[in-house]
């Protein structure tokens, strides 16, 4: 086995990748969607781990770069004092950080061949090539990124044998769209109240509001992006800024597959967009887009969601990600909290003292404070 | 297609004149241009000079951009809305100063009038030019779908840009406006040719010229060509676009703040771009720049602006621009192909000085001067009248309609190179200052502005001149003003330049020599030279053009002598005493033709407005670019031009 860097997702190729179990977190399509649409200082490496044949028995992306809001989990004063930091002196004193996982995943780990005998052989190769690429490209702390609870726990422990900490990421919500109808995933996977409350949003929906599903939705962007800008731009962690062009990408992209779910009220005004990844086995709400200046928001986001749940269960899709924020709509709507992980590894003298407090402080994240907290009425 | 365009006199305005020129889909174009009849006049000279001769199809209407209904009657409206099919708006403000009330007024105020127009005429579409710096303070992606987010403002451009802009998306009439947001405009691509050295030049002016600027080289600067915004304009009106776009480069394919700086250099002849240092160290600059003088930008304006600029925190995205232009062919050259380009012409058009070192070793050729030059060898001899106990030293030269020169703390012979080209046809008479010149009075005297415009009214007097063209540079300037206000029958014209009467008093430029009148002896240390530098570095926009010889030739005039020391003290003292209320009110009584002209990086330069508004008989208010309070020196032939095309005016 040895470990290999690609500067380009296309030099790796799809079919390399088609052997792994990459999900729609590191689908071939979104991630050249990603890498054709990076801004700022952002770069990426792809890291494969291969057989003597060539084969890729394991794979991940590493972004590298100043612009990535590392701290978005941190508290508030620390981002405030942060960026006043590079505000004042500069980018050059900006954290240059490698983040490990695919950016806008909502289930992170490391793609590995099903023949892969030597796991931690490979993670052990893939994590000295990581650091070399931090240490190319001066990355001052590296993240291996949203490591999903499903990943093996052995393999999490080869990470923090190679000089991580880790601590919670936000948790992920999942949720079982294995049934043969709406009717019944509401029957059986949702409380009565929840129950209750979805059929309310589709009543107050009737004849004021149509949602859409678009395949080829590029010509939908520039009336829908504005949206999606609005819910990006009110929310209260605010991680990786996407630009218009990757949904153009996206909507190119056929591995995944992709749609658009766009909301129009009755006088022609859109009003909610969301784009959706899917395979045969499972899908992503992934971005949604809400027009804050109409009083029903709140019912427009919740309509986008339900539709969502609808079409993944007409496909006959057998699981549902609905990402990593609003948990008490979320599990309202029938998600489950699933732990996620965050790893790091400073590689700046001055960061390294702080790797412990950060582990501390986002023990918050894990899925069983965060269900607690959802019981006692308060959301992170 | 009817199209109206306003702004057409300005840098991008210009160019989207020239692309709709070109286009036949423009079957009609209606410039809307100021009511004065003699600023339009000079608007459409400069913008036939420069896009070629007008068309039959392209027709000039009056009007008032900032006055309700455009300072059109009721009927005249009307028939003004059914007569044309879209309105390009690129008249603004583009100074970035903190004068929020003028800025509120050029670019908010014509906007109430669209959006009336547009509900009155449902045909209507509007093109309103604002700026990508509507993103402020914003760090991070900035989108064509962005406006409110969460940004402040450096600048009262920035802030009333982004208000016109939330006036129109709130508007009922919001599906028919499109918004067009450039970055940093310069001149032509392949040329660079500008109408005007506006927009984003006094940025390049400071990027290409200082050594040491407050910047994050790792930042990007956004420059595009004004070529590019106005065809971008113009193809996006005729095909009836809608939506915001950022006519920008974007991340990838602007310059860092370290490349651009090194690009504009070059465009100076300079081998090394500007040193950058972290913004929060810019006050520390801004004291290092008292004792190292011609290292650093420090002028007011032009440091502030570096400081906010230079440090870009949002970065442009251009999904919908370059998707609409694409389609119409329209491409963006990238600014390391041009940028150099743009710097050495303004630099050649503006920024040259016979006494700019800078300037030869570049080998810069200025365009003829636009005025023949007279001999005065006679203005070295100096003469003298007495006026009561004051003994006035003036010069004169030419012969003709007289016109009077007064001087501030730069001297009389900073006139030298405007004096040469008026007294071709004209009797150039430069009047010495009491306190600041070889003019002599004692120590008891009255060394105020209001007494020395008594003292050139009595030499007038004697030189047998009941009535003259008034120029006054400086506290020259102030002087001139008492004069005109008590003697308008004496006053042909007024020209005021740089005269610090509206804002801090006694004028900031002196705040040093100020501080030394102070001290005991303290004007003796004027002997020092670098404390002489540090004295008379305001003077000048370009610290290169404060050379060792010129700065001595100010020292001389002013503190040459225990004498003149003497008389410094006093006229320091008495600038402090002046009341300037009674001037400023009666100025607003003031019929005078008058004109202002100042250096446009005069870091008062919102005050020429101030003063232009405050004079009914205010005519002109012409910026001179890449110059400061000493613009009559520092740019003698634009100056010379400005005044000589005033003047025969005035005199026709």
């Amino acid at each position: 086995m040895r470990a290999r860097a690609h500067s380009s997702i296309d030099d790796i190729g799809a079919e390399a990748l088609a052997e792994l179990p990459t999900g729609l977190d590191f689908a071939f399509g979104i991630l050249r969607a990603m890498e054709k649409t990076l801004w700022g200082e952002l770069l990426v490496r792809y890291v494969t781990v291969e057989d003597e044949h060539g084969t890729v028995l394991a794979f991940t992306p590493v972004y590298v770069g100043s612009n990535l809001n590392f701290n978005a989990l941190l508290p508030k004063a620390i981002q405030s004092g942060y960026n006043a930091m590079v505000a004042g002196l500069g980018m050059a004193m900006a954290t240059r950080v490698a983040v490990v996982g695919a950016l806008i995943s909502d289930k992170g780990g490391i793609p590995m061949h099903s023949r892969l005998a030597d796991r931690s052989g490979a993670v052990k190769l893939m994590l000295e090539e990581i650091d070399r690429i931090a240490k190319e490209h001066h990355a001052q702390l590296t993240m291996l990124k949203d490591i999903h609870q499903d990943f093996p726990a052995a393999d999490r422990a080869v990470m923090v044998a190679g000089g991580y900490t880790e601590g919670y990421s936000l948790p992920t919500i999942r949720i079982n769209t294995d049934y043969p109808s709406f009717e019944d995933y509401l029957n059986k996977q949702v409380s009565k109240n929840g129950r209750k409350h979805a059929r309310k949003q589709f009543a107050k929906a009737e004849g004021l509001y149509t949602l859409t599903a678009h395949d080829d939705y590029d010509a939908w962007i520039p009336r829908v992006f504005g949206l999606h800008r609005a819910v990006f731009l009110k929310a209260k962690y605010q991680f990786e800024e996407l630009p218009p062009s990757f949904f153009a990408e996206c909507a190119k992209s056929t591995n995944p597959k992709t749609e658009l779910l766009v909301c129009e009220r009755n006088d022609g005004r859109i009003v909610g967009s969301m784009l959706i990844f899917y395979s045969e086995s499972e899908q992503q709400n992934k971005r949604i887009g809400i027009d804050y200046d109409i009083a029903d928001s709140g019912l427009i986001y919740n309509l986008l969601n339900y539709v969502g749940i609808q079409r993944a269960i007409a496909r006959g899709i057998k699981t549902l990600w609905l990402g990593q924020s609003s948990y008490l709509v979320k599990t309202r709507m029938g998600g489950d909290l699933e732990d996620q992980y965050l790893l790091l590894k400073a590689h700046d003298p001055l960061l390294k003292p702080t790797l412990p407090l950060q582990r501390w402080w986002m023990n918050r994240y894990s899925a069983a404070s965060i269900r607690a907290g959802l019981e006692q009425g308060t959301q992170i | 297609m009817r199209i109206v365009l306003t702004g057409a006199a300005s840098l991008a305005g210009a160019e989207v004149l020239k692309s709709l020129l070109q286009r036949r889909e423009a079957t009609s174009i209606r410039l809307l241009l100021p009511t004065d009849e003699a600023l339009r006049r000079q608007e459409l000279h400069r913008l036939e000079s420069y896009v070629g001769l007008f068309p039959a199809a392209l027709s000039v209407f009056e009007a008032e951009l900032t006055a309700p209904r455009f300072g059109l009657s009721v009927n005249a409206w009307e028939q003004f809305a059914g007569s044309f099919d879209v309105a390009i708006h690129c008249a603004q403000r583009e100074n970035r100063d903190h004068d929020l009330a003028a800025a509120r007024s050029a670019n908010l105020l014509p906007i109430e009038t669209w959006i009336a127009l547009l509900q009155h005429n449902p045909a209507l579409t509007l093109h309103h030019l604002s700026t990508a710096f509507t993103a402020g303070t914003r760090h991070g992606l900035y989108t064509e779908f962005d406006l409110e987010c969460g940004q402040g403002f450096h600048d009262a451009y920035e802030r009333s840009k982004y208000e016109a802009e939330v006036r129109l998306r709130e508007s009922r009439v919001s599906d028919r406006v499109t918004i067009h947001r450039p970055s940093h405009t310069l001149g032509h691509a392949s040329t660079g040719a500008a109408f005007e050295l506006s927009g984003a030049y006094p940025l390049a002016a400071t990027l290409a010229s200082a050594s040491l600027l407050p910047g994050d080289g790792r930042a990007r600067v956004d420059f595009v060509p004004a070529d590019y915004v106005g065809a971008s304009i113009a193809a996006l009106a005729l095909a009836g676009a809608s939506g915001t776009f950022h006519l920008a480069c974007g991340w990838h394919a602007s310059l860092s703040v370290k490349s651009a700086a090194a690009i504009a250099a070059g465009g100076l002849g300079r081998r090394k771009g500007a040193f950058l240092l972290p913004r929060i160290i810019a006050p520390a600059l801004r004291i290092a720049g008292a004792s190292s003088p011609g290292k650093l930008a420090t002028r007011q304006q032009a440091f502030a602006n570096a400081r906010d600029l230079l440090n870009q925190g949002p970065v442009f995205d251009t999904f919908l621009a370059d998707r609409a232009l694409s389609a119409q062919g329209i491409t963006r050259p990238a600014p390391e192909r041009w940028l150099e380009t743009a710097v050495r012409v303004a630099a050649a058009r503006s920024w040259a000085s016979s006494e700019n070192p800078r300037a030869k070793s570049i080998n810069v050729h200025l365009p003829a001067s636009p005025v023949p030059v007279a001999d005065v060898s006679a203005m070295n001899g100096r003469l003298y009248q007495r006026i009561g106990d004051i003994n006035v030293a003036y010069h004169v030269a030419g012969d003709g309609e007289p016109v009077i020169f007064l001087h501030g703390v730069s001297g009389p012979h900073a006139w030298d190179g405007v004096v040469e080209r008026i007294a071709v046809k004209r009797r150039a008479v430069v009047i010495e200052t009491l306190g600041l010149s070889d003019t002599e009075g004692p120590e008891t005297a009255d060394y105020g502005p209001s007494a020395q415009a008594a003292l050139v009214r009595g030499l007038l007097s004697r030189l047998d001149i009941s009535s003259a063209h008034i120029i006054g540079n400086d506290v020259g300037g102030v002087i001139a003003q008492f004069f005109a206000v008590r003697w308008p029958h004496c006053v042909k014209s007024l020209v005021l330049s740089d005269c610090d009467a509206q804002g801090t008093w006694p004028p900031q430029h002196l705040s040093a020599l100020t501080k030394l009148a102070r001290l005991p002896g303290g004007t003796s240390a004027l002997k020092l030279p670098i404390v002489a530098r540090a004295a008379f570095r305001e003077l000048a926009y370009d610290r290169r053009f404060l050379t060792s010889a010129r700065v001595e030739r100010y020292r001389e005039t002013v503190a040459g002598s225990p004498e003149k020391r003497m008389r410094l003290r006093q006229f320091i003292r008495s600038l402090q005493k002046t009341d300037l209320a009674t001037l400023q009110h009666m100025l607003g009584q003031l019929e005078v033709p008058t004109m202002i002209v100042w250096g446009a990086d005069h870091g008062s330069a919102s005050w020429a407005r101030a003063l232009y508004d405050s004079i009914p008989g205010a005519r002109r208010l012409e910026l001179i670019p890449f110059a400061g309070i000493s613009c009559h020196e520092e740019r003698p032939d634009l100056f010379a031009k400005s005044v000589t095309d005033f003047i025969d005016d005035v005199s026709r």
